[in-house]
């Protein structure tokens, strides 16, 4: 059976709980669920908010393609990656994964892969605003 | 004639999203990019990824590489939070 697979740019806040009922079925014993938050401080600046920006004419398709590819590494029966765009506040969530299997291994490994790409490779940058002004943050941690 | 896609810190160098230019290879479209815009562009392109019409241009290839109709200029990527 082919995997679920439910990716996009979203510039409204991401609703986690909504994407994970996007692939909960039967045969799913397990699904994981990650949140990427904006965080302050980040290394011990304070940040307001993050300012995100992506192509978005090729992310979707890009996100489809890395969503798939490791659906079929790990047999999960649905993968989800979205991502904000746009100004993202201190605790809200600028990226949902959400990986579904039969086992909760290949869930954890699914979801963990799926962040982890999605972080290195997705033409997505962001804009660190601070109180004293803004800078582009340049690669994944 | 390549039209020239400029993303986050390229963009904001720039000034613009996307500008055409003329030339033959990659390094040229780069070389008459960082002319109009400045130098600050050029810092940018050191470290950026370069695709072409959809395929990613290894940075060995950049002086040899055509530069299609659309050329995007992709700072190192930062998603997640």
């Amino acid at each position: 059976m082919e995997p679920t697979i439910v990716v996009g740019l979203e510039s409204s806040a991401l609703d986690a709980a909504g994407l994970v009922e996007k692939v909960r079925c039967a045969a799913a014993g397990g699904l994981v669920v990650f949140e990427g938050t904006t965080r302050s401080p980040n290394h011990g600046v304070d940040v307001i908010a993050l300012d995100y920006e992506a192509w978005e004419e090729r992310v979707p398709q890009q996100l489809a393609g890395i969503a798939a590819e490791v659906a079929q590494a790990h047999g999960l029966l649905g993968a989800v990656g979205v991502h904000r765009i746009g100004r993202v506040a201190v605790g809200e969530a600028a990226v949902v994964v959400v990986a579904a299997a039969a086992h909760r291994d290949a869930a954890f490994a699914g979801a963990r892969e799926l962040i982890d790409r999605i972080k290195s490779e997705a033409w997505i940058w962001k804009r660190e605003i601070r109180p004293d002004g803004s800078v582009w943050v340049e690669g994944c941690e | 004639m390549t039209e020239v896609l400029f993303f986050a810190r390229a963009r904001e160098v720039a000034g613009t999203s996307r500008q055409v230019f003329e030339g033959e290879t990659v390094a040229e479209i780069i070389s008459a990019a960082v002319d109009r815009f400045g130098p600050e562009l050029a810092e940018v392109c050191a470290t950026a990824s370069f695709v072409v019409d959809g395929e990613m241009i290894l940075r060995s290839e950049l002086a040899t590489a055509h530069p299609g109709s659309e050329m995007a200029v992709l700072p190192p990527v930062s998603g997640g939070a």
